[in-house]
């Protein structure tokens, strides 16, 4: 669906000298630098999978996607989408894509929301029975029936983005692509736009390509990840595997009894006890889950136990950290 | 062209939907039109109603008359939509549709100069009626020469406009080169003071731009004044100099696709 080889893109900018002599001498002169946004990027998506590119702020994930749309033209290396090179594929693969930013809006604002989803109808050339079964999902399911006859400028946030989200669903996309699509929303909008985006993932197999700063997004909606740091890739694979790579310790916690010396089975891990339950916590390079878990059964009779997962949150800041990326 | 169509009823829609700002759009510059009125009945007064520059009085109002109504065809908020957009980056929402820039821009700007134009043209009926004793009246027998000025006099400024939009994409600051547009159009194109009473070189700059093709002709066209060059020149060069935007559109939409930073990456 997409492949993208040795991509690279370098901006030019101009660095401004400071103070007030250097403003009259800017007016004279420009002193211009290149800024590397995304160098030498190779990566692959499959059809109808949901990846997350996830980054920085200025890690170049904004001007992956402005390439892999066909806004921004590539200063080296190539990028194709459905086997076509997006900047020159015109208006047949816009077609068959759909585009969210955050924080930009795609409906026009100043006329009611159903406006904007009929002109959609006629742009992309949607005969009324597939229009309408789109339309009547997405309404549903973003619950935006309130919202069809209100202009987008007096939109709240979070129900812009909801008949946004809508919109960009009308003419059945097969890839979407979403810049940081919860963006500023509350917990409900953005539990409703996962939920619902997940979905049509699963149901319609829409292929997804998510840029997001919220870690959650990404852990609801997305198999895949690719990190990106100073606009090169630093990972590229499942975000479980992701995890597992950048986690250094696992717990687990135990009710119940403690009938043997757990301590002397797992010496390296980090024990504590609260009333009945015990936490453990393990690192996972010295001890499998297995080796854990027989521990666990020969030293208590348990009566619940959980496993926690890690933390998207914690693997990311340790990516940034510079921690395990070798 | 269903695109074309819905893209122009949409922004025709966005112009009516509030109420008051759209009234105050429409009917603000008539002000203008009368600090004009007053501005040249006073220069009239003091020549003792001899004509100016060849322009007898009468001439005179009917012209400030039609070029306010061609000239307020589009408001500043419309001219400089497609500069604002690219200042912040919600261009890119216009580059993902699957329709062409050019003609996106074209239908949006045609539906806010149709509102716009029905009412100038209102103004414009109301002007003759009431004081056509006053004015020189236009000849219903010129609307054929007419009528193809017009739309490519409208077609010229939009084109004009499009392209120094473009040009925001090379820059952060959008005013200065809306400016630049807006006093190159009001001062060339005859909108403030008719090109007829510029001296000779400064006329023969005039006509060597897109200007006066925008404004002066049509207006020269419907009197039955001087077109400068001659009517079927007016046409051709109308043409050539849409003919040149269209190029300069292709070539700076090109650059700016090739080194674009749109806000935000």
């Amino acid at each position: 669906m997409i492949k993208a080889q040795n991509l690279r893109k370098v901006y030019k900018i101009n660095v401004k000298q400071s103070g007030l002599r250097g403003a009259f001498g800017n007016l004279f002169h420009s002193e211009w630098v290149e800024k590397v946004a995304v160098a030498d990027l190779s990566f692959q998506m499959k059809e109808g999978s949901a990846l997350a590119c996830i980054g920085e702020n200025g890690a170049g994930k904004s001007t992956l996607i402005k390439m892999m749309i066909g806004i921004l033209t590539p200063t080296a290396g190539q990028i194709r989408v459905f086997g076509e090179e997006p900047r020159k594929a015109g208006r047949d693969y816009l077609r068959r894509i759909g585009v969210v930013f955050g924080q930009k809006t795609n409906l026009w604002t100043d006329i009611p929301v159903i406006e904007s989803y009929q002109a959609v109808k006629t742009l992309y050339r949607l005969e009324e029975k597939a229009f309408r079964q789109n339309y009547d999902r997405v309404v549903e399911l973003l619950t935006l029936q309130s919202l069809l006859s209100v202009p987008a400028r007096k939109l709240s946030l979070g129900q812009r983005m909801r008949a946004d989200i809508g919109m960009v669903f009308l003419h059945s996309p097969e890839l979407l692509f979403l810049d940081e699509p919860t963006i500023g929303l509350d917990i409900n909008v953005k539990h409703t736009i996962r939920t619902f985006l997940r979905q049509m993932n699963r149901e319609t197999g829409t292929g997804i390509f998510l840029t997001s700063h919220d870690l959650d997004d990404i852990d609801e909606i997305c198999d895949d990840a690719v990190v990106l740091s100073g606009g090169r890739l630093i990972y590229d694979g499942t975000l479980e595997q992701l995890k597992h790579r950048f986690v250094q310790d696992k717990m687990i916690q135990v009710v119940g009894k403690q009938e043997g010396d757990i301590r002397s089975r797992l010496p390296l891990s980090k024990i504590s006890v609260e009333g009945r339950v015990t936490k453990i916590v393990y690192p996972v390079r010295e001890y499998s889950s297995a080796e854990v878990l027989a521990a666990v059964s020969a030293c208590f009779a348990i009566e619940d136990i959980t496993i926690e997962e890690p933390d998207i949150d914690e693997v990311v800041s340790r990516i940034f950290a510079g921690e395990g990326t070798a | 062209m269903r695109t074309f169509w819905r893209l122009t009823a949409i922004s025709m829609q966005s112009q009516l939907y509030y109420r008051t700002s759209f009234l105050l759009n429409l009917l603000s510059p008539i002000v203008l039109l009368f600090g004009q009125y007053l501005l040249w009945a006073a220069l009239y007064e003091q020549q003792g109603g001899a004509a100016i520059g060849g322009m007898e009085q009468r001439e005179m109002f009917a012209y400030i008359l039609l070029a306010f109504a061609m000239s307020n065809l589009l408001n500043w908020a419309g001219e400089n939509r497609l500069s604002r957009e690219i200042k912040t980056g919600q261009v890119a929402a216009r580059c993902v549709r699957p329709a062409a820039f050019l003609t996106q821009y074209l239908a949006e700007m045609l539906g806010a100069l149709l509102i716009q134009g029905a009412v100038n043209l209102l103004v414009v009926f109301a002007g003759f009626v009431c004081f056509g004793k006053y004015m020189t009246v236009p000849s219903i027998s010129v609307l054929p020469r007419f009528i193809p000025c017009l739309i490519l006099a409208v077609t010229l400024r939009l084109m004009m406009i499009d392209v120094f939009s473009l040009l925001c994409f090379f820059t952060t600051g959008y005013l200065g080169i809306s400016w630049t547009r807006a006093a190159l159009f009001d001062f060339f194109s005859g909108a403030m003071i008719p090109v007829a009473l510029f001296p000779e070189w400064l006329k023969a700059i005039a006509c060597r731009t897109p200007f006066p093709y925008m404004l002066q002709a049509p207006v020269a066209v419907l009197l039955g004044q001087d077109t400068l060059v001659g009517l079927p020149a007016v046409y051709g060069l109308q043409l050539v100099w849409i003919l040149i935007f269209l190029g300069l559109h292709g070539l700076i939409y090109g650059l700016a696709r090739r080194n674009l930073t749109i806000a935000g990456g």
